[in-house]
């Protein structure tokens, strides 16, 4: 097969190009690590002792077969203060939330919640990030969604905003 | 005697310390800080790469394999958090196209050898 020498390159080029478009393409259809692995798994059994009564409490029992938002939360986190309002709207609007204090002094948070308000049901202390790591937690805040019958259905990482609450609110 | 066994109990804690922290450590070289700029767990001190390290460490005193491990932290972090990722479909070419490159290298050269 004789081809002519700029045919050639061009096939090369032509293959090169494919292959690196598929390289380039591919790197924006899976991100470096799937921050949603734990949306449509059930939530783990957690339990801990809770803030207020110091008494060892299970996540599913507090939650009763209900859907509920679930809120990793620390009082030395600053986006955790920029999303607190929208806790504050999400439970005026009658939604049950419950939530892990991580890694933080029980009276830090305390404070921080008789100053910006309380807009948890329970709260469940993870003082070793324990809890954290069962529900594929990366870092403080994050929110999670969950039905009735316990299952993650969405996950929100850092402060929630605007478009999480309407979000929420079309799921109810 | 006594002092023997002492000496037996201290030595044999030393032994099986060092051997759970060597575990450790080597399942954590394998595990990416999926919160840092590539690092791994074991060279991070973010508050994921600690929390992930104490993970591992009451794993491995709970008597868990490496694998059950592994399996865990994928089910809750995806299968992106090992550093030496297993064969699917979506990163098939990470494995095909070195082989594939030095196929077409290898058949390169031997023809152009032969030519000559």
């Amino acid at each position: 097969m004789h081809l002519k020498k700029e045919i050639k390159i061009v096939i090369v080029i032509i293959i090169f190009s494919i292959f690196f478009s598929f390289l380039y393409f591919s790197m924006f259809s899976e991100k470096d690590f799937k921050p949603k692995a734990m949306i449509g798994k059930n939530l783990p059994n957690l339990s801990s002792k809770t803030l207020y009564s110091e008494i060892e409490k299970d996540l599913k029992s507090i939650a009763e077969n209900e859907k509920f938002i679930l809120n990793v939360f620390a009082s030395w986190c600053v986006p955790c203060k920029v999303e607190h309002p929208y806790l504050m709207k999400l439970k005026e609007q009658g939604f049950k939330i419950v939530a892990i204090n991580y890694k933080d002094n029980p009276s830090n948070a305390k404070q921080f919640l008789e100053k910006y308000q309380n807009p948890f049901q329970e709260i469940l202390l993870d003082p070793k990030g324990s809890l954290a790591i069962n529900l594929g937690v990366f870092g403080v805040p994050e929110t999670f969604i969950i039905d009735n019958n316990f299952k993650i259905i969405d996950k929100h990482i850092g402060p929630i905003n605007e478009n999480f609450f309407q979000k929420v609110m079309n799921i109810k | 005697m006594k002092y023997f066994f002492i000496f037996l109990l201290i030595f044999c804690n030393i032994v099986f310390a060092d051997s759970k922290e060597k575990r450790t450590n080597e399942i954590t070289k394998n595990l990416k800080c999926l919160v840092c700029q590539g690092q791994s767990v074991y060279e991070s001190n973010s508050d994921f790469a600690i929390d992930i390290k104490n993970f591992v460490k009451q794993e491995i005193v709970k008597n868990k394999t490496d694998e059950e491990i592994y399996e865990f932290l994928k089910d809750k972090y995806g299968q992106n958090i090992i550093f030496n990722p297993t064969f699917t479909l979506s990163n098939s070419a990470l494995w095909i196209v070195p082989i594939l490159f030095f196929v077409i290298g290898s058949i390169l050269v031997f023809r152009r050898m032969s030519a000559k």
